[in-house]
């Protein structure tokens, strides 16, 4: 604290100069005019950029890589074999008209101590195909989202409700297409991979939140008759 | 205001306590986590494990690479393990499932059950005794040591009393096991005991 000499004027502080100058212009420019006008300078500097939407364009940084590849996607590490098109493969899918499907063969391995359900397989992989399937979206009645692929063991054909920690498996994924789109002859695979956390819901744990790790793009041949 | 030395450091001693208290809070059970502790009740081979709602006995294991489980057969990697168990329903019929259970690995590595494969043990009238198998698929190096954990029930997807059932696999018996596992198990359907 500083003591002032009697008769002699305090220096003003900076906060106390600064008070001074906005006491000659406060009868116009009110606290909420001010607010205001900061709100008005703000939209304006977001349209003079491009608006909101370049600011937040996502850049796609996912790595992509080469075939045979093994890729790290939280909690799987996987490597994309081939992928083909065509018809129903017994015992994977099963027969619907004016379907054709799209499969991707790829070899899993469980990277954690415990089991990994069906549910968080079924996000690992997705591709870029036209005319997937869709089916409602679960919150909202209005909206369609990409129906998942159904996943099966290569080895018997099993649906993997299941899948056991540190083992390995060649699974086929299938999406189905509409028949009247042409089939593929390359696509981009997208693997995912997720995070262990508890539900901010209910508090139980599992994988969740999947997000891209990794792309490969390859030829898409059809499925052997 | 100027901050004096003795504010400031007040002012750190206090940040310090809290981070110390937030990480000796964050390893120290909590409260929930041991009310919500599901019950073991332990045991071996042959020997009946009451449950709330069952009574499981274990009477054999086995593994192979296949296994036929009447509609479908699975064929692994690694090995299909086999338990053979006695189950009695206490107060209400009951089920013995493989989607409900799992084996626990020396290691701590967890296996559970494989819904696609089906499973053969049928619904059980109270207080009758019935034979049953479950499968579950194994890496060949998680027998010796294994465990069988079976719940009462699963309530909000927590188990609150688990059968843990040592299997009496040994690294000799592993081995065993292993050696003779190019063959196919055929899945035994549920019967009553000593029919």
């Amino acid at each position: 604290m500083t003591r002032e000499t009697p008769g002699e004027e305090a220096t003003p502080t900076r906060l106390q100069r600064w008070k001074g100058r906005y006491a000659l212009v406060s009868d116009i420019l009110t606290p909420k005019r001010l607010g205001l006008l900061i709100v008005v300078l703000l939209l304006a500097a977001v349209g003079l950029v491009g608006g909101w939407d370049r600011v937040t364009a996502e850049t796609d940084r996912t790595p992509v890589v080469a075939a045979g590849a093994k890729v790290s996607a939280k909690p799987f590490e996987v490597e994309i074999l081939r992928v083909r098109q065509g018809a129903a493969v017994d015992g994977l899918v099963q027969k619907a008209d004016g379907v054709r499907f799209v499969y991707v063969i790829a070899r899993v391995k469980v990277t954690g101590s415990k089991a990994v359900p069906y549910n968080t397989l079924i996000e690992l992989l997705s591709v870029d195909v036209p005319g997937l399937a869709t089916r409602p979206t679960k919150f909202d009645e209005r909206g369609f989202t990409e129906k998942p692929p159904k996943v099966a063991r290569v080895s018997d054909t099993l649906v993997p409700s299941n899948l056991q920690p540190g083992m390995t498996y060649d699974l086929a994924f299938a999406w189905e297409q509409d028949a009247a789109v042409a089939a593929p002859t390359t696509t981009t695979v997208t693997i995912s991979g997720h995070t262990w956390r508890a539900s901010t819901l209910d508090g139980s744990w599992g994988w969740r939140d999947p997000a891209p790790v990794a792309r490969l793009t390859t030829d898409v041949l059809p499925v052997k008759e | 205001m100027r901050l004096s030395r003795d504010n400031l450091l007040t002012i750190l001693l206090v940040i310090a306590a809290l981070g110390l208290g937030s990480v000796v809070t964050s390893r120290l059970p909590q409260p929930d986590d041991v009310m919500n502790a599901p019950f073991l009740r332990s045991g071996g081979p042959g020997d009946r494990v009451e449950l709330r709602t069952m009574s499981y006995t274990l009477t054999g294991v086995d593994a192979a690479k296949r296994v036929d489980a009447g509609l479908r057969t699975g064929v692994s990697t690694g090995l299909w393990l086999v338990v053979s168990l006695e189950a009695t329903p206490r107060s209400q019929p009951g089920m013995p499932s493989n989607y409900d259970a799992k084996v626990v690995a020396a290691d701590g590595r967890e296996f559970e059950g494989l819904t696609g494969l089906g499973w053969v043990c049928r619904t059980i009238q109270t207080g009758t005794t019935e034979t049953c198998q479950l499968a579950f698929e194994v890496a060949p190096d998680a027998l010796a040591g294994a465990r069988l954990r079976v719940p009462a029930s699963i309530y909000h997807g927590v188990p609150d009393d688990i059968a843990d059932i040592d299997l009496g696999i040994d690294e000799a018996r592993q081995a065993q096991l292993v050696a003779a596992s190019d063959r196919v198990i055929k899945l035994v359907e549920s019967k009553q005991k000593g029919a």
